[in-house]
């Protein structure tokens, strides 16, 4: 288990080093409709914020994974740890593409979107209202669907008596966590 | 040990400098400050424990699991901020007796509480190349009793803040 667990979190280090470089050239775009005057204390609160939120992002993944190896040696499920963390990495890919996607909408949505704002009171309304802040959610969450059907497809013999009931059990897991981890509290 | 306690240090006295640099006073805004109180929140002991204690298990678990990186951020940003808010309170003309009054009974114990946690979340990093070098999951520097001075601290200096 802990050779298959420790290849889960060299993927997860990826998958956070990637998010990291699209999310500073996303702050980079956003930062530039401000002022000097308040580009700094927004800058550096930016940054925080996205490097904690990726951070965070990675210790659910980390965890959830650890979870569902814990279920499965507690349970004795059918599913091999070598194949479940196989399946993983591969949910951890898809949640890379819709990274890169993610990129793709500032850099073609939200900067063009960007010059019609305002900088006042109402900036967070008005972003919150933009087009790209509609795609953005919705690539979030379907990457995540995505995600777990490509995590669901990439076990093997999926016909065998109770694998693919106790594979959704672990999907539903996995997507319960993401989905909890994404949501806004407040 | 010093040598954990000496990188938490320059990221405190990063914090600090960099807000002393990039302080900018903005024209644009005029701030009444007449009943301006440096902290101006629901002041109960139990708010303030609570808030620390999340902000301590915060530090010490996720920097762990963070291989020391959020302790890093956490730090700086809250140097940070402090400086910035200290700044602020002094162009705002808030009397430097104030401000002091309102820090300097709480706030060093409270930075050491949080040194503490900061030091069993720059652990992780063992954690890690554990991992790395040889594909072994061990947990064996997260104690319970290094949180237990810590907690004390930050209990004295809940005690502390909500008496000011």
């Amino acid at each position: 288990m802990e050779q298959n667990f420790s290849k889960i979190i060299k993927n997860i280090i990826l998958f956070g080093l990637l998010s990291s470089l699209l999310g500073i050239l996303k702050n980079y775009i956003i930062l530039d409709v401000f002022d000097d005057d308040v580009k700094n204390i927004a800058g550096l609160s930016s940054y925080t914020s996205l490097f904690v939120s990726i951070i965070i992002s990675c210790i659910v993944l980390a965890l959830v994974s650890f979870i569902c190896f814990i279920i499965i040696d507690l349970f004795e499920l059918k599913v091999k740890a070598i194949e479940f963390s196989s399946s993983f990495i591969n949910f951890i890919y898809a949640l890379i593409l819709a990274e890169i996607i993610k990129a793709f909408l500032v850099v073609f949505v939200l900067n063009d979107e960007l010059n019609d704002l305002i900088v006042d009171e109402t900036f967070n309304e008005q972003f919150s209202n933009t087009n790209w802040y509609f795609l953005n959610y919705i690539t979030e969450n379907v990457s995540i669907i995505i995600g777990i059907l490509i995590f669901i497809l990439s076990f093997k013999e999926l016909t065998q008596t109770n694998k693919l009931l106790q594979v959704v059990l672990l999907s539903f897991i996995i997507a319960i966590s993401l989905f909890i981890s994404n949501m806004e509290w407040i | 040990m010093i040598k954990k306690n000496l990188i938490q240090l320059i990221i405190l006295l990063a914090g600090c400098i960099y807000s002393l640099i990039s302080f900018e006073v903005s024209e644009k805004y005029n701030v009444d400050i007449t009943n301006f109180k440096i902290i101006d929140k629901p002041h109960t002991f139990l708010n303030i424990l609570f808030n620390n204690l999340v902000v301590g298990l915060f530090i010490s678990i996720g920097g762990y699991l963070s291989a020391g990186f959020l302790v890093l951020i956490i730090l700086f940003w809250n140097s940070f901020f402090l400086t910035e808010i200290i700044q602020s309170s002094l162009v705002l003309k808030i009397s430097i007796n104030e401000i002091l009054h309102s820090l300097i009974y709480h706030g060093p114990i409270e930075i050491l509480a949080f040194l503490l946690f900061g030091k069993i979340g720059l652990d992780g990093l063992k954690f890690y190349s554990r991992i790395f070098k040889k594909n072994e999951i061990n947990i064996q520097e997260l104690k319970i009793k290094y949180f237990l001075m810590p907690i004390i601290l930050l209990f004295i200096s809940a005690v502390i803040e909500s008496n000011l």
